[in-house]
């Protein structure tokens, strides 16, 4: 039984082919497809183990059951229960996951972190999403997308082979990024720091007061400036 | 994203390359990616080719909702935009801008979405692609346009047959010689029907 890709009505096709249109009773759409015999094949059967007799062997996992077949990994004794097929390939239950989580080998793994598009998309999803603002977003986050392009360098960029190209992205503008930002601060130090000593220079301008013709707190200011005024002459 | 890599063709791709579909030389490979814009992580299904099932295709309203909500914009926006251009040439004084001011921003917007119109009719139908097995019922994602859909299951039709008739694997358990035999007489296209069906 086939059931229908929009309503999961079963839908009946002729076995091993033509490709076939039948009408949905569910959705009232025409489903095209083709159906095969692959249910007889042993997939989703349960097969129940059974108990090991005097002088048999029995599973490496469960030694009350009669061992059926042998790990092609480790080369373990295994029951029906303890074991999975992988295209062909028998393997006791710790051996595939070792395979699929642990060693990760192209035919059995599960899932990749594909480091070098979150560095990508760290620095250019602020930049496309957050008008002005975005950029100073982006450069916060570049020492951590460097950090990331540099930690997981050698690090498998998913089962389709893909160039460096994205890699070498992520690490140049999140650089780039970086000297804009520390030049950018440095900047703003060097100006705030011209702009007091600019303030300094604008007191040191002040001109003395005549013959003491200044108000007390005139004098109080003639004085100081007097006394830098003083202090620069003797330098 | 590379047409092959080891023994694996690639059938199709989605939108920026996000998920794939492949076919290998003892399976379908459909690389599942979840992120924005670009795979974050990607995630391998692996269908066996003798393990299949089914394969099923149904035609969605998708594209048509698609073309309303591109068309209708763009009709209504390009509307507005050229009666607002019109009047802008017979205004006179400061309502000359306020015109073109209108009319600008609703011709821009009515242009993209005719962009995105077009490219929707040119994509054609959507589908859904349907795969199953005996664990598990996937629907194939980067196969979601009704004309590559359909190309690609005349293209996985003979090979999935071939593979099921005895191919590299062969008829497994207890059942395997009975169900060869019973597969040999359908893949010569003859339309039985198994029991369970």
């Amino acid at each position: 039984m086939v059931p229908c890709p929009l309503c999961s009505a079963p839908l009946t096709f002729p076995v091993g082919g033509p490709v076939l249109a039948v009408r949905c009773p569910g959705c009232r759409r025409e489903v095209t497809g083709v159906a095969w015999l692959a249910r007889d094949r042993g997939a989703g059967r349960i097969v129940r183990p059974a108990v090991v007799v005097d002088g048999g062997a029995g599973c490496f996992s469960c030694p009350e059951r009669a061992a059926t077949g042998v790990c092609a990994g480790c080369g373990s004794y295994t029951c029906p229960g303890c074991e999975a097929e992988w295209f062909g390939e028998h393997l006791c239950l710790r051996c595939l996951h070792a395979r699929r989580e642990v060693i990760e080998a192209p035919r059995f793994r599960r899932r990749t972190r594909v480091h070098d598009n979150i560095a990508l998309m760290l620095l250019v999803l602020p930049l496309l999403f957050i008008p002005f603002y975005g950029i100073f977003l982006a450069m916060l986050a570049s020492p951590v997308v460097l950090f990331l392009v540099i930690r997981h360098r050698h690090a498998p960029r998913g089962l389709p082979p893909r160039g460096p190209f994205r890699w070498w992205l992520a690490g140049g503008l999140a650089g780039l990024l970086l000297l804009l930002g520390v030049a950018g601060i440095g900047a703003v130090v060097y100006s705030v720091m011209a702009i007091s000593g600019r303030a300094t220079e604008v007191v040191v301008e002040v001109p003395p007061p005549a013959d003491g013709e200044a108000s007390g707190a005139g004098v109080d200011e003639v004085a100081v400036d007097g006394e830098s005024m003083a202090g620069e002459e003797e330098r | 994203m590379k047409r092959r890599f080891d023994d694996y063709e690639r059938l199709a791709r989605g939108l920026f390359g996000v998920s794939s579909f492949w076919l290998g030389p003892h399976d379908l490979l459909y690389v599942r990616g979840t992120g924005v814009l670009l795979p974050f992580v990607e995630e391998y299904l692996r269908f066996e080719t003798a393990r299949i099932q089914s394969v099923a295709i149904v035609r969605t309203r998708t594209g048509m909702v698609l073309n309303l909500i591109f068309g209708a914009p763009a009709v209504a926006l390009g509307v507005a935009g050229a009666l607002a251009l019109r009047q802008a040439g017979a205004a006179v004084g400061d309502a000359v801008f306020l015109f073109y001011a209108l009319a600008v921003p609703a011709l821009g917007l009515a242009a993209v979405c005719l962009v995105l119109l077009v490219i929707n009719l040119v994509l054609g139908p959507t589908c859904r692609f349907q795969i199953q097995t005996a664990t598990r019922v996937a629907r194939v994602r980067p196969l979601s346009r009704l004309r590559p859909a359909r190309r690609v299951l005349a293209q996985l039709a003979p090979v999935l047959t071939a593979a099921q008739a005895g191919g590299p694997e062969g008829p497994e358990g207890p059942e395997g010689p009975e169900g060869s035999e019973r597969l040999g007489g359908a893949s010569g296209l003859a339309v039985t029907e198994p029991p369970g069906l």
